[in-house]
C-alpha cells in the first residue's frame, strides 16, 4: 500500500468535509491503511479483529513474530485514535460500549489510494 | 495445580488446547495447516482476509486470548520438520523462544523414537550448556540407560550439573555421579527429560511422553518454568530421589 502521486485530489471529494490536508495526514500511518484495508473487506468488525489484522500484518511486513504486548498497544490505538477519527471522518460508525464498528463504507477514492485488491 | 502423576501432566497440558487462526485469501491455506496439527492439541480456523496479499496465522489460547501472530511463509518455515526442527532453532537465529513461549504445552501425536531422540538432544544440551541444575531423565528400560551411559556419565561430571536417572528395571551397577532411581509402574511407560534450569538463566524445559504404541509417542514439551518446577516437585516427592 502506497501513496502514488496524483491520486490524492479525488479524496478531497469526498463528503466527509475533511481537507485534503487531513486526509493525507491520516492515511500516512500505517494502523489506519491496515485498518481501512481490512474494513473494505469486513465492514462490521471488532476491535480484536482489527487490532489482530494490523498486529498480523506488521508480522508479514516484518518477518518476525508479533507479540501480545504490541497487539494490546494496537487495540489502545484503535480505541483512542484511529476508530474515534476515522467516525468523525464519517467513514464508519464506532460503537464504544461494543468495541466493534459497523457499517464501514470506504470512500472509492481512498481505496484506489490504498490499492487494495479487488 | 498439583501434578500426581505423569500421565496428570497431560491432562493439564490438554486443558490448554491453543487455537491456530490462519488469515488468508483462500482456505486451501488453512486445509493445509489443519492437516499438519491434526496430531496436536492445536484446534485450525480459517478466517477469509482478502485485504491482504499475504496471510498470516494468530495462536489464541483456550480462552481465545491472543498470545501472538507470524506471516504464513515464516510460520511454514520454522514448522517443516524437513527442514529445521523446532527444538533445533537457536534462538539467535530466529525468535524461537517466542515461537516456544506460544507453541509450548501443545501435545504431539506419533513422535517416532528419531524425533524423540532430537527432542531429548535438545534438553541435554542446554543442561549441558548451563553445567548447573538438576536434570532428570526416565528411561524406560535399563537397556536404553546402559545406550546412554555414557552420555549421561560425561552430562552427570559436568560442572555443578546434578543428574537424576529413573529406570523402571532394577540397576545394580555402582555409578560414581550419576544418581540412580529404580521404580515400577510408569516410569516404564514414560519417556521423559526434565531440566530445571538454573536461578540465573531461565532455561527450564520438560519433554514427558508415553509411548502408545510400539515406538510411537504421544507427549508434549514444555519451557514453561513454572510447569517445569510441579514436573521436578513431582519427581522427587514421588520417588527416592537422592540429595544432590
Amino acid at each position: 500500500m502506497r501513496i502514488e502521486q496524483g491520486d490524492f485530489s479525488a479524496i478531497e471529494e469526498t463528503a466527509s468535509g475533511q481537507t485534503l490536508d487531513e486526509w493525507l495526514e491520516l492515511l500516512a500511518k500505517p494502523k489506519t491503511r491496515i485498518t481501512l484495508a481490512y474494513l473494505h473487506d469486513h465492514p462490521n468488525a471488532t476491535v480484536d479483529e482489527l487490532a489482530t489484522a494490523i498486529a498480523g500484518k506488521t508480522a508479514v511486513e516484518t518477518g518476525r513474530i508479533v507479540t501480545e504486548a504490541e497487539y494490546d498497544e494496537a487495540c489502545i490505538y484503535l480505541y483512542h485514535s484511529i476508530l474515534p477519527r476515522l467516525d468523525d471522518y464519517g467513514v464508519l460508525e464506532y460503537d464504544h460500549a461494543e468495541s466493534a464498528v459497523r457499517d464501514a463504507t470506504i470512500p472509492a477514492a481512498v481505496v484506489a489510494v490504498l490499492e487494495i485488491d479487488e | 495445580m498439583t501434578i500426581e502423576g505423569l500421565d496428570d501432566a497431560f491432562v493439564a497440558v490438554e486443558r490448554e488446547r491453543k487455537r491456530l487462526v490462519v488469515h488468508a485469501a483462500d482456505v486451501a491455506v488453512a486445509d493445509e495447516l489443519e492437516r499438519q496439527f491434526a496430531t496436536r492439541n492445536v484446534a485450525v480456523d480459517y478466517r477469509r482476509t482478502a485485504a491482504f496479499d499475504e496471510g498470516f496465522v494468530v495462536i489464541r489460547d483456550a480462552d481465545g486470548r491472543f498470545r501472538g501472530t507470524l506471516g504464513i511463509d515464516q510460520f511454514d518455515t520454522v514448522l517443516s520438520p524437513e527442514t529445521t526442527p523446532l527444538w533445533a532453532l537457536e534462538p539467535s537465529e530466529t525468535e524461537a523462544d517466542e515461537l516456544f513461549d506460544f507453541l509450548e504445552n501443545t501435545l504431539f501425536s506419533s513422535y517416532d523414537r528419531r524425533q524423540m531422540l532430537a527432542a531429548t538432544r535438545e534438553i541435554e544440551d542446554r543442561a549441558w550448556r548451563a553445567a548447573e541444575g538438576h536434570l532428570y531423565a526416565g528411561f524406560q528400560r535399563t537397556a536404553a540407560l546402559e545406550a546412554q551411559r555414557e552420555a549421561y556419565d560425561r552430562l552427570s561430571a559436568r560442572g555443578e550439573l546434578s543428574v537424576t536417572v529413573f529406570t523402571d528395571d532394577d540397576w545394580d551397577k555402582a555409578l560414581e555421579e550419576l544418581s540412580v532411581v529404580s521404580a515400577s509402574g510408569e516410569i516404564g511407560q514414560f519417556w521423559f527429560v526434565v531440566f530445571d534450569g538454573t536461578v540465573e538463566e531461565n532455561q527450564a524445559c520438560a519433554l514427558v511422553a508415553e509411548e502408545r504404541e510400539p515406538g510411537l509417542y504421544y507427549g508434549f514439551w514444555t519451557y514453561d518454568p513454572a510447569f517445569v518446577g510441579e514436573l521436578v516437585a513431582y519427581l522427587e516427592d514421588t520417588y527416592d530421589v537422592p540429595e544432590a
